[in-house]
């Protein structure tokens, strides 16, 4: 059975145990410095800061990670040797008659295929390690959202990994089938096409029957709901929202300051 | 005098539970159909350039405020599931990251604008291609300032970005009014 990328894992861990707000907050930061990194080292620095989270913090092992960021990575490369090629400069790296490699070109694609790789690797940190309900929950008590934005929330947290499943699921019954013949970029839009309107078929039929469920509960009934589960901040929440502030205010200024 | 005395029947704005849901599931499948297809973007852009690539993968990403809005037939519903969609793909890595946002923004607006101007009471094919034209003319936008036009030449990406709405109405008219056709006449939704 093929590994789900974005599906909530139970461990006990460092961020495990941060509340869902902190971890929040901590993709937040590092999606502004990814966004104001332009160069390969900068990227590389924010990357090495998410590995470190992602391994020791977050106990993703390192065969885990590298399974993550794999497919990507596969994109990234295409696009750095590409873009590398395209984007000029005056510092030649190497040519080989038209085809030359600058040192410039290098350095932006490089930052670029990077950031591919560590936006996926955040988000299924984050993903791995919070609890969909928990998150809903926190939104509604401590920042105060109304109940029904904060189950879509909640509920789409809990629909990726399902569609994830469909969609493997529906790939391998496609090969099982023999309907996946037509390998060329002619199928593409077809196959685009049929994915999703399985995936919008089933998810609306489980919908009808969430929405049936929920009000059967007196789902948005009254304004406000009692909670018997009550979210606290941790302490490994505050202090991971304070480094990564602190962090985002120093690279930051500087990354700025440096443009 | 004999139609004041046909009882009114005037239809509720308000989102139901099932609205809601809908929203929500419609955003999250596109969520995960955006990944792959922002992913494709970075190999096909190295080859066709940013606005080629744009052009040729943009269709499904204006479709998903649309398609909810085909089929819910309601003020708010395009851009909230729009918002929702930029939401799923934060969550799930996409590699524009938080930029999504701003992408989503915009199309929502774009296409609230039209179905406001038809005061949310026409729902046909050619208003749903009318408010995805215009929301490609609104993302030029934050497409100049996120993915590094504004460093190209005018000429390598004006042209590819005004030839836009004829690659990506097809797919508009594909995603958001067959595929809701289709879906009401399996039984699985009804339209309005």
């Amino acid at each position: 059975m093929r590994r789900l990328l974005f599906a909530y894992e139970k461990k006990d861990s460092f961020i495990h145990r941060c509340d869902p707000l902190s971890k929040l907050i901590w993709v937040f930061c590092f999606s502004i410095l990814s966004l104001l990194a332009t160069t390969v080292s900068q990227q590389a620095v924010l990357l090495i800061l998410v590995v470190i989270v992602a391994i020791f913090l977050a106990k993703i092992s390192i065969k885990e990670a590298g399974l993550i960021v794999i497919t990507f990575v596969v994109f990234a490369a295409c696009w750095f040797l590409i873009q590398s090629a395209l984007i000029g400069g005056t510092h030649i790296f190497v040519q080989v008659g038209f085809f030359k490699l600058t040192y410039e070109g290098m350095n932006k694609a490089g930052a670029v295929a990077l950031r591919i790789v560590l936006l996926v690797l955040l988000a299924r940190v984050f993903i791995g390690t919070t609890e969909p309900r928990s998150l809903g929950l926190a939104l509604v008590q401590k920042w105060g959202f109304t109940y029904s934005v904060a189950f879509g929330i909640f509920f789409m947290m809990r629909l990726l990994p399902l569609f994830e499943q469909e969609f493997t699921d529906l790939q391998d019954a496609r090969k099982i089938r023999a309907t996946d013949v037509n390998n060329g970029t002619r199928g593409i839009p077809g196959k685009l096409f049929d994915y999703i309107k399985v995936l919008l078929t089933r998810g609306f039929r489980r919908a009808v029957v969430t929405s049936y469920s929920l009000e059967s509960r007196a789902f948005r009934a009254q304004r406000k709901r009692t909670f018997t589960t009550l979210i606290e901040l941790t302490w490994e929440g505050k202090l991971l929202v304070i480094v990564s502030i602190a962090i985002t205010i120093a690279l930051g200024t500087y990354l700025l300051l440096g443009k | 005098m004999c139609s004041q005395n046909k009882p009114v029947t005037k239809r509720s704005f308000r989102f139901t539970t099932l609205d809601i849901v809908i929203m929500v599931t419609t955003g999250a499948v596109f969520g995960l159909i955006g990944l792959g297809l922002n992913a494709s973007f970075f190999l096909l852009s190295g080859v066709l350039g940013v606005a080629w690539a744009s052009n040729l993968l943009a269709g499904p990403f204006f479709s998903c405020g649309l398609l909810a809005a085909r089929i819910l037939r309601k003020p708010g519903v395009s851009f909230i599931t729009q918002m929702l969609f930029s939401v799923a793909s934060v969550l799930l890595g996409d590699p524009f990251g938080l930029t999504n946002l701003g992408f989503g923004f915009v199309q929502g607006i774009a296409f609230e604008i039209i179905f406001a101007v038809f005061r949310y009471k026409r729902w046909d094919w050619w208003v749903i291609l009318l408010a995805a034209f215009l929301a490609t003319i609104f993302d030029i936008g934050p497409l100049y300032v996120f993915t590094g036009l504004g460093e190209q030449p005018l000429w390598t990406w004006l042209g590819p970005l005004m030839l836009r709405p004829l690659f990506v109405l097809p797919i508009v008219y594909i995603l958001a009014v067959s595929v809701p056709n289709l879906l009401q006449k399996a039984g699985v939704i009804k339209q309005g």
